[in-house]
């Protein structure tokens, strides 16, 4: 199979010059670029097309778009795109064509519109299921808390997706973990995407120029994750002229500039910056809260850079970056001991791309991208007696994962029936699961590093996008994942199928089927993504997840021209999707491997892995989704709804019986609405309800009676006499099943309004919002919380009473918030 | 001393942090509101259940069950029913056809019998039942493993860097059976005499005093050290270094050695192994609110708690 796709991908390269030079008389091929009017920015998705028919293609990431058509005398050529006026080319149809098109951003020209027919690439006609285009422009106008605009945010109101806790960024797709999604920025893996334990995302809106999310139906060219692929790309960066966008809200700003490098506008930049002042808000809370003993704070920042070169129309080069930190600290100075702790974790990106037109038909791009992402903990005590030291605790420990990736993909288009793609990836990853270095009080010196990991995990795919006549629509493809690690090698095949069928027009029934394997796991003891959640490999002891996925749904463009109805789409879904070697820590084990009570062994010869701590099990996941969304129009938004069942079996956990992961959720709704109130004032919503977390909570207690081992302190007079036969008796939880508690369902509504106005130089917008408009209790988590009081009785003796109540807490009551943006 | 220090910065860097993180959420919104008692009847259901301890070994000179209730995690607990044990309930040890009821010894609250009327073997397999006036009844049976004798003993000593007193070291070994899984608990003591110098009136008055200790085997005060033979099969295993516990307070308590230390080697069942794991495994993630809980491993059918035993090899020094 491998040779026939190298043969496919060696055939088309070295007939791309033929198909150049000896065109085919009766057809004739239509490309080019469309970009944004005023900056030249490329515009993925636009869709293009010959109005009244059903022949047409969309612009793929770059903005390329390719058509071969039969020889005409002329003909008419449109292209939109949600949030842009159409726009309508008349051609010669004989010849081959470069077009450079450019679309004006605005609402839709009536005039225009009833001659395009149509405004936006029609989900009933795609053969894609499970995939959703977020528009930045609508990401900007959703609240968000404290007013910090947050894309992961936005993916989490859609069916399908679930969040974790509280104001968390951690995604659940379809029942899948977070680490189960492929979150690609620029082509570059982003391995925790979480500012402050999950707030916040890592990615700033104001820095991106699209979304998508995939999560069914998964075509070749994605591969490597279980449930999920996030793709983000990067603005290029104006070409034009200098513009700036930027925004003070009340714990972090942010700064984007942007521009061209040279004035035949063949180069342009980007670069954008965003900090928390939160280090700055907290401190005197911290202090007041210790007497003035302690100090700490918090924050995170990052940044984006990226540049783009025009080398010449068939040539084009990208270089692209993120870098962010999140970084914790505390200081203790009390009278003899001072303490210091600190906690940091990061990710750093690095994309360079080349962008090559073979011909008309055929595009390649090329690209060399980086990643690293490091967590980090730090932590001294030094003791001091009469004024000297005399004892200090050290430790630093550290774990991360580092990636170099080579990604090639062709994408190929013979004629409107077929829309092709190979491509193949190779990602040499470097884990380092834990670093450990220690001293003590005795300057014993302890360098306690888990050896790190090489794999090599490469992919190898093609694709076709097929319509075979007006009703039917197909993308078909095959992918091959490889994973070497020592010598051991996994060669998995990963079919790929989604089929669409036309009942009528605006309607169509969807079905897609998707194999995934996924070769890098995610160990997390907490189940809410911190960042001491540990990247590990598939090795020789540990296998690659997998997953299969079937969906079955409907897809339907309401179309019309009315003020309701434009616009206006439904799409209804089922999946059943399965989860193999999915794995999990050991009860008890932890992130930190040393001095794990699992692992207390006695020889010194052997290191503690991760591997010792880690338990292989199977997970399944069905449910329903319901999407009504409205994109255009003076209100837009949409309504979701998600019934999905989440069950987990690990041979080790539970007994081996089946459990409901805490994500698991029987229901999640989610309504989003934004209103142009009038031309400069926007209005908008959103309430959310999702059933409450599987927990697991203690139901009883009894007192646990450990085997007395050694012979007690006979002579103590404290000692007391039944302890002869049983150790100290410890009060210890049952917890029932696993994961038995219910936690109270979760709901809030969110409300915002932006006021924009043109000044002289530029335009500002002030945002009130409003998180938790209803002040909602929801659960962040629960707890046993016990008092105890005494009382003496008449007998000199004292009774302890202990009053243990089951109390919720909370993270976030209402919050308002302003904040101020701007661009120019 | 070095795994301890990890300990304590483990649990100073990490959870700390945790706690940090907490407060600095809190910090944002004001807290105390966002803390609120929520109806217990939103816990699954819990009625009680009996909980049962009883450890059976061939070289004890007792046999006894504990036998107690369990509680609702929530509403009111009096120190007086801590343990909260039953009086009334039948316990009944057999062996085939073979078995003897332990009697409630109201003192000691708990039931024992003597082994001389139903002595315990190596290799036989005991069966608990428990039954209550109120219907509750529950049962749990256990395999005696076999004998794992000590085969070799060392001592050491180092003078102790800051606590300006001696550290007394002692390690030992043992064959491992082949083929065969086993489960092995460490323990130990030690006995020693010496005078304690007393303040009364304005003198010093020295008393004698004796007093036992434990010995710990590398790892926290308090916690248990357990371990398989899982990837060693028949091979000889060295304990860790065991450290000597006794009380030395400066100047106050003089010449403290000699001391008699006992190590002793636990060779216990798959059920004691796992149960005594799962206590300390509990204890260790309970304070993080945030981690997933560790369930208990207990072998009681209908109930709580663990019917476990062992064989119990020892050697004893003199440690001068």
């Amino acid at each position: 199979m491998r040779s026939v796709l190298f043969a496919l991908l060696y055939g088309l390269l070295l007939k791309a010059p033929t198909l150049i030079a000896q065109p085919t008389p009766s057809r004739f091929t239509l490309s080019g670029y469309v970009r944004e009017t005023g900056s030249g920015e490329a515009l993925t998705g636009v869709n293009v097309y010959l109005p009244g028919t059903t022949t047409g293609t969309t612009t793929n990431a770059y903005g390329f778009f390719s058509l071969t058509l039969p020889a005409q005398d002329s003909l008419r050529l449109a292209f939109s795109l949600v949030g842009y006026q159409p726009t309508l080319r008349h051609l010669g149809g004989r010849k081959n064509q470069t077009l450079a098109v450019t679309l004006t951003p605005g609402q839709t020209l009536a005039e225009v519109d009833i001659k395009v027919g149509r405004t936006e690439e029609k989900i009933s006609e795609t053969p894609q299921m499970s995939r959703i285009d977020i528009p930045i422009t609508q990401i900007k106008k959703i609240p968000a808390f404290l007013g910090e605009k947050d894309v992961l945010k936005v993916i989490q109101l859609m069916p399908g997706v679930q969040k974790g806790s509280e104001g968390q960024t951690g995604i659940y797709v379809r029942g899948g973990g977070p680490d189960q999604n492929l979150i690609i920025l620029d082509e570059a893996v982003v391995y925790n995407a979480n500012h402050l334990f999950g707030f916040f995302s890592v990615f700033n809106g104001d820095a991106l120029r699209s979304v998508e999310l995939t999560k069914g139906g998964f075509p070749a060219r994605y591969g490597g994750r279980l449930s999920s692929v996030i793709e983000l790309t990067m603005k290029e960066g104006n070409k034009e002229k200098l513009h700036g966008e930027g925004g003070i809200g009340l714990i972090a700003s942010r700064l984007v500039l942007e521009g061209p490098l040279t004035k035949n506008k063949k180069a342009s930049f980007l670069i954008s910056a965003r900090r928390t002042y939160l280090d700055v808000i907290t401190a005197p809370i911290i202090r007041a809260g210790s007497g003035g003993t302690s100090s700490g704070g918090y924050y995170f920042y990052d940044l984006n850079a990226k540049a783009n070169y025009d080398l010449n129309d068939h040539n084009k080069l990208f270089v692209s970056g993120y870098f962010g930190r999140d970084r914790f600290y505390s200081r203790d100075a009390l009278a003899a001991t001072k303490l210091e702790n600190g906690l940091y974790w990061g990710n750093a990106t690095g994309t360079l791309r080349w962008n090559h037109l073979f011909s008309p038909k055929l595009f390649a791009n090329l690209s060399l991208t980086y990643s690293n992402y490091r967590f980090g903990v730090s932590s001294d005590e030094e003791t001091t007696g009469a004024g000297q030291l005399d004892q200090r605790y050290s430790l630093r420990y550290s774990s991360g994962i580092r990636d170099l990736a080579l990604k090639y993909d062709i994408d190929f288009y013979p004629n409107p029936a077929h829309s092709v793609r190979v491509g193949f990836q190779s990602t040499y990853h470097r884990f380092t699961p834990s670093a450990l270095v220690l001293t003590d009080p005795r300057n014993n010196r302890l360098e306690d590093e888990v050896d790190k990991t090489d794999v090599l995990e490469s992919g190898l795919y093609a694709e076709d996008t097929w319509r075979p006549t007006d009703r039917w629509r197909l993308n078909g493809g095959l992918r091959l994942s490889s994973l070497v690690h020592r010598n051991r090698q996994y060669l998995r095949p990963e079919p790929r199928l989604s089929v669409a069928y036309t009942l009528r027009p605006g309607l169509s029934v969807k079905a897609s089927y998707a194999l995934m394997n996924q070769y890098v796991h995610l160990l997390s003891n907490t189940g809410i993504g911190l960042p001491t959640d540990l990247w590990v490999p598939t090795t020789d002891r540990v296998r690659p997840q997998q997953s299969q996925q079937v969906a079955l749904g409907i897809a339907h463009d309401f179309g019309g021209n009315t003020a309701f109805t434009r616009g206006l789409t439904l799409t209804v879904e089922g999946y059943y999707k399965t989860l193999r070697h999915i794995i999990s820590y050991r009860e008890g084990a932890s992130f930190l491997l040393v001095d794990d009570p699992l692992n207390p062994k006695p020889s010194t010869d052997r290191k503690i892995s991760w591997e010792d701590n880690v338990t292989a099990g199977r997970g399944e996941s069905y449910g329903a989704e319901f999407l009504l969304q409205k994109k255009v129009g003076r209100f837009s938004g949409w309504t979701g709804y998600t019934l999905s069942w989440t069950q987990w079996q690990f041979a080790e956990l539970n007994g081996g019986q089946p459990f409901f992961p805490r994500h698991d959720r029987r229901h999640d709704i989610s309504l989003v609405g934004i209103y142009e109130l009038r031309k400069r004032t926007t209005l908008s919503g959103t309430w959310v309800y999702g059933t409450g977390q599987a927990l697991t909570l203690p139901r009883a207690n009894y007192t646990a009676l450990p085997n007395r081992t050694n012979r007690p302190n006979v002579y103590s007079t404290f000692f007391p006499v039944s302890s002869s036969f049983f150790d100290f008796g410890r009060v210890v939880q049952d917890y029932g099943p696993k994961n038995s508690f219910r936690a109270e369902p979760y709901h809030r509504f969110d409300l915002s309004l932006q006021f924009h106005k043109q000044k002289k130089r530029h335009e500002r917008t002030w945002e009130f919002s409003v998180y938790n408009l209803y002040n909602r209790r929801n659960p962040f988590f629960y707890q046993l919380d016990s008092r105890t009081s005494s009382q003496s009785l008449p007998n000199g003796s004292t009774t302890y009473t202990t009053e243990t109540k089951l109390r919720r807490y909370s993270v976030f009551p209402i919050v308002p918030s302003v904040s101020y943006n701007f661009s120019f | 001393m070095l795994i301890s220090s990890r300990r304590l910065t483990k649990q100073i860097g990490c959870r700390r942090l945790l706690g940090w993180a907490v407060m600095l959420g809190y910090g944002l919104a004001g807290c105390n509101s966002l803390v609120q008692d929520v109806n217990p009847g939103l816990l699954p259901n819990a009625t009680p259940q009996l909980v049962i301890h009883s450890y059976l070994s061939p070289q004890d000179t007792v046999l006894t069950a504990a036998v107690s209730l369990s509680r609702t995690s929530t509403g009111n607990q009096s120190s007086t029913t801590e343990i909260n044990s039953l009086p009334n309930a039948t316990v009944t040890l057999s062996e085939g056809p073979r078995s003897v009821a332990l009697r409630y010894d109201a003192r000691q609250s708990l039931y024992r019998a003597d082994p001389a009327q139903f002595p315990i073997q190596a290799g036989h397999t005991y069966t608990l039942a428990v039954s209550t006036p109120d219907g509750l009844t529950a049962r749990a049976n256990t395999t005696v493993p076999v004998l794992v004798p000590i085969t070799s003993f060392r001592s050491d000593s180092a003078t102790a860097r800051f606590e300006q007193a001696i550290d007394y070291f002692v390690q030992f070994s043992w064959q491992d059976p082949a083929n065969v899984v086993n489960y092995y608990h460490l323990a130990g003591d030690n006995e020693y005499g010496s005078t304690e110098r007393v303040l009364q009136g304005n003198t010093f008055v020295d008393h004698p005093f004796r007093a036992v200790g434990s010995i710990y085997y590398g790892v926290t005060y308090g916690q248990n050290f357990a371990l398989t033979d899982q990837d060693r099969d028949g091979q000889v295993f060295d304990s860790p270094q065991g450290r000597l516990s006794y009380s030395n307070i400066n100047g106050q308590r003089i010449n403290t050695p000699p001391l008699t230390a006992n190590v002793y080697l636990l060779s216990v069942d798959v059920a004691y192994y796992q149960y005594h794991q799962s206590l300390y495994r509990q204890q260790d993630t309970n304070s993080n609110p945030f981690a997933e809980p560790t369930l208990i491993t207990g072998n009681i059918q209908g109930g709580f708690g663990c019917f476990g035993s062992y064989c119990r090899s020892s050697v004893s020094a003199r440690i001068k």
